[in-house]
């Protein structure tokens, strides 16, 4: 229990970082599931964690309300935002929805009440392990009942073929949107988390690097399961620590071990716990 | 495939235990002291410098004798999050007794509060931003602040040419960048020199074309240029291009081979605010610069020298101390004496940070030598 404990305080931000990258991983997930490539996510991240942290520094607001208000915000900045993006499909829909994230981390730096480029310091370490980990199943659960439900056949449907999903009745525009603003909420809430498990946020927080590196999990872990982003995220945040015993071997290590699974499993790690099962 | 998943993540638990639980291992010694800088990723070409700068360090306190000190120095790769973790395992390891870096400022907002809540003394060497050692009594720097560099070198310009009016392009996407702004501004403002015109960019951008005509319309007589070393090479080579006589005046983001080497001859005439100067004639840096270019086969920046430092302030911050424990070498962080360095006579002020006024350098055929 000693070694435990002593594991935990010495990780605890790095145990953290995994959950957190998780629900980010869903987040892109969930619009990938639905068979569209939206990598704004970086900016629904912004606006609730900057949301959340105003309304907690600046408002004097408990924790919980100020995310919930700042996650309901990024779900209605996805839905606003989705309501004339959803047209554009593929490559354009990553453009525009690439944009979208540019332009919130542009508003982060001009403003004066999110800091500019000083961001905000000084944030309270309020989200802490067992909140992210609940977070995390509340949100692995209610994901896996979706894909089990009406609506998760008809996002798989929407995937395979939206012309044909839509001459079965289904209506490929409401759910694309609702995929859309679950997965700007869940990246909203996820960069809460973040911010508050992490003293500081400043705009480079939310550039397009990190939703390189949603995608990345995502589709390292597999899209064919909600497990898969789950376990992308492990891999990929475990890896740079894991390896600094390599030293300046490091990131070319790092960057061999993705493309042998890229390579040998296209599905993602995921297929290999479903090769299991299915043996 | 049973196999395999197990093969998978048996490698992974037992890396994770074997090499990720501790920081690498460091060569015997009475004393360690963590480093975490950058030293890949976006602010690779500044961890490099670091990296150098205190692995010489090391060499030179341990041929001193005085106490017999090693560096476990750690790349961050440019992410927060890395760097975070590493402050938690030197914190919580019990091997370091203090921890130098991280590279950049918003690294140190995330990461110096770990170490101030474990009582870990951290000595930053390229923070420059404001409130960095407001965030603990143990956090301390070496690295003046444009605060301090900046004014200095616009007085000085405006003292030796007739100046009236001036214009600033900064990066207003950059923390750094953003505080050259607002310092320069300020100090114009107490010289009463009228702004003319101010112009801003984003980090990586390589034409500056656009905003430097609308400068070269207004026609100042100083060109406050607000920029980390690459974006500034390439203002310089546009700003002469386009024929702009002002006086171009920069702060510790221009102090870096990388301005005239990106920008040729243009940079002749540039005026900098830095802490500290390649050329700068006290016995110890040119010791310093010697060895640096014999074993890395380059000139070292301000980085390097700034790491370099840090080593000598260790060396008698660790020999001034009650005990090896971070708490004593915190205190005697605190009641330290002036200590010669690469930077000078170096000492903390009563807020932690480096104390001086740095030096205004010019650069002439390719060179920095004093204004």
């Amino acid at each position: 229990m000693h070694a435990l404990t002593a594991f935990y305080s010495a990780h605890s931000a790095l145990i953290n970082q995994i959950g957190v990258n998780a629900l980010l991983a869903l987040s892109i997930w969930v619009t990938l599931a639905c068979g569209q490539l939206s990598l704004g996510n970086m900016g629904f991240m912004a606006i609730t964690a900057y949301a959340s942290v105003l309304l907690v520094l600046r408002a004097h607001w408990p924790f919980f309300p100020a995310v919930l208000a700042g996650t309901g915000l990024a779900a209605i900045a996805g839905l606003l935002l989705g309501w004339p993006v959803l047209r554009l499909r593929g490559v354009f829909l990553a453009i525009a929805t690439i944009g979208f994230g540019e332009i919130v981390r542009i508003f982060a730096v001009n403003l004066s009440v999110t800091g500019g480029a000083e961001g905000i310091a000084g944030i309270p370490q309020l989200a802490s392990t067992p909140i992210i980990y609940s977070s995390l199943a509340l949100a692995v659960f209610l994901l896996w009942r979706l894909t089990r439900s009406r609506a998760g056949r008809a996002f798989a449907a929407i995937a395979q073929d939206e012309v044909a999903a839509a001459g079965l009745g289904i209506d490929p525009a409401a759910y694309k949107l609702a995929a859309f603003a679950i997965g700007a909420a869940i990246a909203g809430y996820a960069g809460a988390l973040s911010a508050f498990s992490s003293f500081f946020i400043s705009p480079t927080d939310y550039s397009f690097g990190r939703v390189v590196d949603m995608l990345a999990s995502a589709v390292v872990g597999g899209i064919g399961s909600v497990g898969g982003p789950v376990l992308g995220s492990i891999l990929l945040t475990l890896l740079p620590e894991t390896l600094r015993f390599l030293q300046n071997y490091r990131d070319v290590i790092n960057g061999l071990i993705l493309l042998f699974v890229i390579v040998f499993l296209p599905q993602g790690l995921w297929s290999l716990v479903d090769r299991r099962r299915a043996s | 495939m049973r196999s395999s998943i197990r093969a998978l993540f048996a490698f992974f638990v037992a890396a994770f235990f074997a090499f990720g639980s501790l920081p690498a291992i460091a060569a015997s010694g009475d004393a360690t002291v963590g480093a975490v800088f950058d030293i890949s990723g976006a602010a690779g070409s500044y961890g490099d410098g670091q990296k150098n700068g205190l692995q010489l360090g090391e060499d030179y306190v341990n041929k001193n004798g005085r106490v017999h000190l090693s560096f476990d120095i750690e790349d961050a790769a440019t992410q927060k999050a890395q760097a975070v973790n590493l402050f938690q395992t030197f914190t919580t390891g019990g091997k370091v007794v203090a921890i130098v870096g991280p590279t950049l400022s918003s690294e140190a907002f995330a990461t110096d509060p770990i170490a101030v809540s474990a009582g870990m003394p951290v000595l930053g060497i390229s923070n420059t931003a404001n409130g960095v050692t407001a965030l603990g009594p143990c956090v301390f720097r070496n690295s003046l602040t444009e605060a301090a560099v900046v004014p200095h070198a616009l007085k000085a310009v405006i003292d030796r040419y007739h100046v009236n009016t001036a214009a600033i392009i900064y990066g207003n996407d950059d923390a750094f960048t953003k505080t050259d702004y607002d310092v320069a501004k300020a100090a114009l403002d107490a010289d009463h020199i009228k702004i003319v015109s101010t112009q801003t960019f984003s980090k990586g951008d390589v034409d500056f074309q656009a905003q430097l005509t609308s400068i070269k319309a207004a026609n100042p007589d100083l060109l406050f240029v607000g920029a980390l070393a690459v974006e500034a090479g390439h203002i310089v080579a546009d700003a002469h291009t386009l024929g702009i006589k002002s006086h171009v005046v920069g702060g510790n983001g221009l102090n870096s081979p990388q301005v005239y080497s990106l920008s040729g001859g243009a940079a002749d005439g540039v005026v900098v605010g830095a802490a500290w100067a390649i050329g700068a004639q006290n016995p110890g840096n040119i010791d310093f610069v010697e060895k640096y270019r014999v074993r890395f086969l380059k000139d070292p920046d301000q980085f390097a020298a700034q790491a370099f430092a840090a080593a000598q302030i260790m060396e008698n911050v660790l020999t001034a101390a009650k005990s090896l424990t971070p708490k004593d070498v915190c205190d005697s962080m605190k009641s330290m004496k002036p200590v010669n360095t690469v930077l000078g006579a170096f000492s903390f002020t009563s807020n932690r940070d480096a104390s001086g006024d740095g030096v205004v350098l010019v650069v002439k055929n390719g060179r920095f030598i004093g204004f």
